[in-house]
């Protein structure tokens, strides 16, 4: 058991120095000249020659990882070419409302997707299950921008009972943090809701074929506790995968979304530092993807074995 | 079954009140069919404002500050010293007056007396020698750099009286100093940004986000109306739109055709100009674009009057040659008329088919725009594919000329002695396709260093006949671009006939 984990964890440890030795090479792969492309048509040689330095293209690019690296195990990401300000301050500013975003939408996909996918699996083939499989398969059709445009229509320009788009901090003002929350929230939870409830779904009905539910059923169990204490935690593993991977995926952001609604999270500065050729700030979210993806799925491993002790005693 | 043809249904009719889908079409784009707010002007309140970009350093030398889009946040913390007027002249703002000796290779700049900076301090000649000194070094990153590099050197004669000194004459150098180099602003420190002497000082910023300006008590010219301005970065073209049409923001920066059209039935107001001419370039260097045949034969195949009508939905107009239609010095230039067979005769002599790459920036209007050109020459036999690139690759794919054939959108158009030899003259770092024509360069050189109109006028006829006739680049449509502003939005001014979008935030107010 310890030696799995200490395997798992000098393998996510692996993964996050390539990663991150590939994000700090990352000027040097462009194609083109990151000078030209950001300093513009009129750029001198000296400012191409300054520009170069400063972002480590003058080094090779084994050397220019190396600093980015040893700057960057000293909390220095260094600054946003863009306007100056630290990459650390950008992602202090960032992280929250990007956690947030992705927090209010799980609990959106998994408030619609528990009760519809346990209602769709003791009732395979009824009419509840049909209807709710076309409207996943519906819903999976949209696009996110489409359906976030749609909830803007809706509620910002029909209702005028949420605004469009913009953010204010949550230390801000609560409540008009919760109101510019709802239709970015709606707009990633509906979409994943129908990804939740089509896995949920599926893995439901194969634990309530096994025997065990069976003998449940014989004891006489009613059909909310057979299926809350003795199906669902066993057929949840896919979805606590999904949810941990989305969580690892979401420190980079929703770019689609968050461009969309104007939230200011990691995805609009993922956007934004791309479309600028910020290279500082394109490596540092690249390095905390990274990061995230292997912390989750490390930590969705760690939970699987809490969930389903018979995997914990395959590893022993 | 049913109800998810019912979903689909109520999607599809949704997508077609965001305006998807067609809606009655304005006769006169320009013409506003909302009033303006009735009675006077309202002091006080704020005022909410939609951006299309994210602003970088709130500074003169950052290019994002100073582009079209973005010159209303600039023109809140800055006072440009020139400004294009409505008929394309450029006259003195924050100057008094911009005068030539007798070959324009030497200038006075008169400053207004009793102008201060923000947090106080003068703004004297000795400021606006240190501003343009700052822009010029490499360090700014201005592209600024290369126009401050024509200037030989800078005398202040008196506290409100510049010499600037030029390398070469130049009787357009005051058109240099209505962007960047013209909002002079204060050296930044290491803990503040620039200070300029605008109406507003910047209250609060969120790089990226936003930025809320507040009223300066010491501006030297007309009161602002509003205390205040919040500038909110919304960088989606829908949902930017739909936040002016449910109240979120007062006014947005606005490109999109349907958006421009629906305005007139949303009950909202425009102010737009003819700001934007779009053109399709070609690399001269390479083959078979080398060939000034090959370059004809696409002239004569395009039909500019069908892109504007299904392009830019009859909001924009077919451009008439190199110059918009609201630029100075304009004249006339015998653009060729759509006429396929000569384009056939052309390619007939030329006697290789003509197959190519399209570069676009990934943007739906340049995706509508080449999809409409790749039909037009698939029917005289010449296959062109197109090749959406992200903004950065594209323009990195320009500046190098690692391309065939390229869109570009530009809004320098307006300015017949930049934007000619900024695109067309020997050497520019942006004569994107390698184009070399000691004609042209004769005739622009003429025009820069004329100071008699009628010579400038004749300079510019000669430089928009060669660059019809060698085509080194197609001019398609001349595109509007500007304001969509709420009913309850005052002040706006009619740009129709400006070559350049440049509005004062002071000027605006909120009937609220």
């Amino acid at each position: 058991m310890t030696r799995h984990i200490v395997l798992r964890l000098l393998r996510a440890a692996a993964v996050v120095v390539l990663v991150t030795t590939a994000a700090a090479a990352l000027p040097h792969l462009m194609r083109g000249s990151p000078a030209l492309a950001t300093l513009g048509p009129n750029a001198t040689p000296e400012q191409i020659a300054a520009f170069d330095a400063e972002i480590g293209l003058d080094d090779n690019a084994l050397a220019a990882a190396w600093h980015w690296i040893a700057d960057a195990l000293h909390g220095d990401l260094g600054n946003s070419l863009a306007n100056g300000v630290p990459v650390t301050t950008e992602l202090g500013d960032r992280v929250p409302v990007t956690l947030e975003l992705f927090a209010a939408s799980q609990l959106v996909a998994l408030a619609i997707a528990l009760p519809v996918a346990l209602w769709s699996a003791w009732r395979p083939g009824g009419w509840f299950d049909r209807l709710a499989t076309a409207l996943a398969f519906v819903w999976l059709a949209i696009p996110a921008f489409v359906l976030g445009l749609l909830l803007i229509y809706v509620a910002a320009v029909q209702w005028r009972i949420l605004p469009a788009t913009g953010w204010t901090p949550f230390t801000d003002d609560p409540a008009d943090n919760l109101r510019h929350l709802v239709l970015p929230a709606l707009t990633m939870g509906l979409t994943e809701a129908a990804v939740f409830t089509r896995t949920l779904r599926a893995q439901l009905m194969d634990t309530l074929d096994q025997t065990y539910i069976d003998a449940a059923r014989g004891r006489g169990l009613g059909a909310t506790r057979l299926l809350l204490r003795r199906a669902l935690r066993p057929s949840a593993l896919p979805l606590v995968t999904l949810i941990g991977i989305g969580f690892g995926m979401a420190l980079g952001g929703s770019v689609l979304v968050e461009t969309l609604f104007a939230v200011p999270g990691m995805g609009g500065l993922a956007a934004t530092a791309i479309n600028g050729r910020d290279f500082p700030v394109i490596q540092a979210i690249v390095v905390v993807t990274a990061v995230g993806v292997v912390a989750a799925t490390l930590a969705v491993d760690l939970l699987y074995r809490r969930i389903d002790p018979r995997i914990a005693h395959d590893h022993r | 079954m049913n109800n998810r043809k019912r979903l689909v249904a109520v999607a599809l009719a949704t997508a077609a009140a965001l305006g998807a889908a067609g809606c009655s079409a304005s006769d006169d784009a320009v013409a506003n069919k909302q009033p303006a707010p009735a009675g006077a002007a309202v002091d006080g309140g704020t005022l909410r404002v939609g951006l299309d970009r994210a602003f970088g350093r709130l500074d003169p030398a950052d290019s994002a500050l100073t582009s079209q889009p973005m010159l209303l946040l600039a023109n809140s913390l800055f006072d440009p010293l020139m400004v294009n007027d409505k008929d394309g002249q450029v006259r003195p703002y924050l100057a008094k007056s911009f005068t030539p000796n007798a070959d324009a290779s030497s200038w006075t700049l008169e400053l207004r007396d009793g102008v201060k900076f923000g947090n106080g301090r003068p703004l004297d000649a000795q400021a606006v020698i240190d501003h343009v000194q700052r822009l010029a070094k490499p360090e700014s990153k201005c592209p600024c750099a290369a126009d401050a590099a024509t200037i030989a050197g800078m005398t202040a004669s008196s506290p409100t009286s510049v010499r600037i000194d030029l390398k070469k004459p130049d009787a357009a150098l005051p058109n240099l100093f209505t962007r960047a180099l013209g909002y002079i602003a204060s050296a930044p420190t290491d803990s503040s940004a620039p200070v300029g002497s605008g109406p507003f000082t910047v209250e609060q910023s969120q790089p990226g986000v936003s930025v809320t300006v507040a009223r300066n008590p010491g501006y030297w010219g007309d009161k602002p109306h509003v205390d205040k301005v919040v500038y909110r970065v919304l960088p989606d073209a829908d949902s930017r739109y739909q936040s002016v049409r449910s109240g979120d923001v007062d006014l947005i920066w606005a490109e999109t055709p349907t958006h421009l059209r629906q305005s007139n039935t949303d009950g909202l107001r425009t102010a737009t100009a003819l700001g934007a001419t779009t053109t399709t370039l070609f690399n001269t260097k390479v083959a078979p674009f080398d060939d000034p045949r090959v370059r004809r034969a696409m002239q004569y195949t395009i039909d500019r009057a069908t892109l504007a009508k299904v392009v830019t939905l009859d909001q924009g107009k077919p451009a008439e040659g190199p110059l918009v239609s609201t630029a100075p010095y304009r004249s006339a230039t015998p653009y060729p008329a759509p006429d396929p067979a000569k384009a056939r005769q052309l390619l007939a002599e030329v006697g290789t088919p003509v197959r190519f790459d399209y570069l676009i920036p990934t943007q739906p209007e340049a995706q509508q725009r080449a999809t409409v050109l790749q039909q037009m020459l698939g029917d005289v036999g010449i296959h062109m594919t197109i090749k959406p690139l992200d903004i950065p690759t594209y323009l990195s794919n320009l500046y190098q000329r690692q391309f065939q054939v390229a869109d570009f959108t530009t809004s320098a158009l307006g300015d017949p002695s930049t934007g000619l030899s900024t695109f067309f003259g020997t050497g520019s770092p942006t004569n994107f396709p390698g184009f070399a024509d000691p004609a042209l360069d004769t005739a622009l050189a003429t025009g820069r260093g004329a100071l008699d109109p009628a010579r400038r006028g004749a300079a510019y006829a000669d430089a928009g006949r060669v660059l019809v006739q060698q085509a080194p680049a197609l001019f398609l449509t001349e595109n509007r671009v500007g304001f969509i502003a709420a009913a309850a939005v005052g002040g706006l001014p009619d740009l129709s006939g400006r070559s350049v979008v440049n509005v004062s935030p002071a000027a605006l107010w909120v009937a609220r």
